[in-house]
């Protein structure tokens, strides 16, 4: 139990942080593939949405976790649907 | 001289202790001033990160209401008047984004420290999602197009040409013009009497026309399904470029229908869940800032009444449990912070319990003198054992009690008796002799079971030792009294760290001991 409580906060901030980099990467090969202004039609709003997101993970995943989980869960959703 | 040499000793190290554990509550107060700042400081970052993404969403948003797709902007530029009045809806755009995007921004700020309003949250955060689905549903359908609009199978299905009948029939064409030829001469030679008779070159003739209608026929019949193929693979590709999430969710929806009618739907239902998302989170932070400046300013506050009081005032409360700072939820218990009553006092007169009756205060003055801290005299009697503890109902009285009696009524001895109703004797509550036990009470007794091993000095299990102590017959969330209990367990530890028996973990983590058992 001790162990999960230490190591569940960890891996919830390393999934925010994998969603974020796998949106960058996205963001990244769309525009080698398609071009720069493809990229920021593709990015929207849903990249500074993952990282708003993702930053609230990471800040304050510790003290409220209910909510960390819903900022996990808008992480990951923007970051697919970039 | 010797057992006086002791006396002194033993008080040389209770100042010692108490010193020590000033000390430490000073440090663990300045850490958790430290924490709440880095936290307010983020929250604040965070705070500012969602007044820009709002922006960004009320510029879109009004991008697509008022000047529409940007690929048909080029129409705007053809004079002086079309660029002006494009300039001058550019800027309102611009600024009523600005104005959306700081109007939410200001009203979460002012929800953290002022409370909201309903019609003000409603408005504010109904306006936001509707404009941040609205132009991220957009923006997927934009995506959609530029994915499709690259698809070389798309492209391929545009560029295919039906074939043209004629070429398709050009045997046929021949074939009934020979015959036409033929029946031509044939009538010829029928006038000069030479044939008797054109019939089969006729027949001939309807036949191969006959022939050609049934394949043009057949040709229109087979350009028709080839274009119903082609546009059910332009739709099915323009369906497969929106994102697998949205295909899913559409083909979830759809159930045994086409999942190409719910692709909308389901654009709408992702858009939307994300928005909510984001305003939950954004709602939150103005609360999480709010709570974070109260948290400053009452460490700050409590850490100047130590460093100027020569003897702790009261146990550190910046733990998020005590919640100083809502004034519904005032703290009640042992040496609490007498800063935050929900009532106007006077200086002279001490902070009353939650419980405590008015008649019971004393001098201040007396009440140094017994001790007396909290709702426990630890001089008085103890009480004794069959009534327990801790608050329990009295026996009901014999319904004897109540008939009635033919003693008359006078001003001297009214029937109705006062405050003191039906039979039951209560015992009169003086200061020497509180009704509540001191010491020998409920927390005196949970010390000694702390002491004992038989509880820990944790949240969770003084939570439960209190309440098999208050409401035995009840359990878990049943308990009625949980508010009361939570509240007792919070007095408990707070009156702990000022007598020194525990302390807050210094080096505690989540999920790890908050407090230490150090007596």
């Amino acid at each position: 139990m001790n162990g999960l409580s230490t190591h569940l906060p960890v891996l919830v901030k390393f999934t925010a942080l994998a969603a974020f980099a796998w949106a960058v990467l996205k963001i990244v090969l769309i525009a080698q593939n398609y071009g720069a202004v493809v990229a920021v039609v593709f990015a929207g709003l849903h990249l500074p949405l993952c990282l708003f997101s993702t930053l609230f993970v990471l800040w304050l995943f510790e003290l409220h976790q209910g909510l960390g989980f819903l900022a996990l869960a808008s992480s990951l959703l923007n970051a697919v649907l970039i | 001289m010797s057992e006086q040499h002791l006396q002194t000793e033993v008080a040389k190290q209770a100042v010692k202790r108490s010193i020590s554990v000033q000390a430490t509550q000073i440090e663990i107060m300045e850490r958790k001033l430290e924490q709440h700042k880095r936290h307010e400081e983020r929250g604040l970052l965070l705070l500012k990160l969602g007044f820009l993404l709002t922006f960004l969403l009320y510029l879109l948003f009004n991008q697509h209401l008022y000047l529409g797709d940007a690929l048909s902007w080029s129409a705007y530029f053809k004079d002086a008047a079309s660029i002006f009045g494009f300039t001058f809806t550019v800027l309102i755009v611009v600024l009523m984004a600005l104005f959306l995007s700081w109007v939410k921004h200001h009203a979460y700020l002012h929800f953290g420290f002022f409370g909201s309003v309903a019609l003000v949250v409603s408005t504010v955060i109904g306006f936001a999602l509707f404009a941040e689905f609205f132009s991220s549903s957009a923006n997927q359908d934009v995506k959609a197009s530029v994915l499709v609009e690259r698809n070389s199978a798309y492209q391929a299905t545009l560029n295919t040409e039906s074939t043209p009948a004629s070429a398709m029939n050009a045997g046929l064409i021949t074939s009934i013009a020979n015959a036409e030829q033929k029946l031509a001469r044939c009538e010829a030679n029928l006038k000069l009497g030479k044939e008797k008779h054109c019939d089969g070159d006729r027949a001939k003739v309807n036949a191969l026309k006959s022939s050609e209608q049934s394949a043009n026929h057949a040709q229109a019949q087979a350009n028709i399904e080839r274009d119903k193929l082609k546009y059910a693979r332009q739709d099915e590709l323009k369906a497969q470029s929106y994102n697998p999430v949205i295909l899913t969710l559409a083909r979830f929806l759809a159930g045994d229908g086409d999942y190409k009618d719910s692709l909308k739907t389901a654009v709408v239902l992702i858009t939307l869940f994300v928005a909510v998302c984001f305003e939950i989170l954004h709602h939150f932070l103005s609360k999480s800032q709010g709570a974070s400046m109260a948290a400053i300013e009452d460490l700050e506050l409590a850490i100047a009444k130590y460093e100027v009081s020569p003897e702790p005032l009261y146990a550190p409360s910046p733990s998020p449990a005590f919640k100083t700072t809502e004034p519904d939820k005032q703290p009640i218990g042992f040496g609490l912070p007498p800063t935050s009553p929900s009532t106007a006092q006077r200086d002279d007169q001490p902070v009353l319990f939650k419980y405590q009756q008015t008649g019971m205060t004393a001098k201040p003055d007396t009440l140094a003198k017994q001790g007396f801290i909290g709702f426990l005299n630890p001089s008085t009697e103890p009480r004794p054992k069959h009534l327990g503890t801790h608050e329990e109902q009295l026996p009901l009285p014999a319904l004897g009690g109540f008939k009635a009696h033919s003693e008359a009524e006078t001003v001297s001895r009214p029937l109705a008796n006062g405050s003191e109703t039906g039979s039951v004797q209560n015992p009169p509550m003086t200061v020497s002799e509180p009704l509540a036990n001191g010491t020998e009470g409920l927390y005196g007794a949970w010390v000694s079971a702390v002491k004992a091993g038989e509880c820990l000095p944790s949240v969770k299990p003084t939570w439960s030792w209190i309440q098999k102590r208050i409401a035995p017959a009840e359990t878990g969330t049943q308990t009625d009294d949980r508010t009361r209990i939570s509240h007792m367990q919070k007095a408990f530890f707070s009156r702990a760290m000022k007598e020194g028996l525990m302390i807050l973990n210094p080096h505690y983590i989540n999920g790890g001991k908050k407090y230490l058992w150090i007596a």
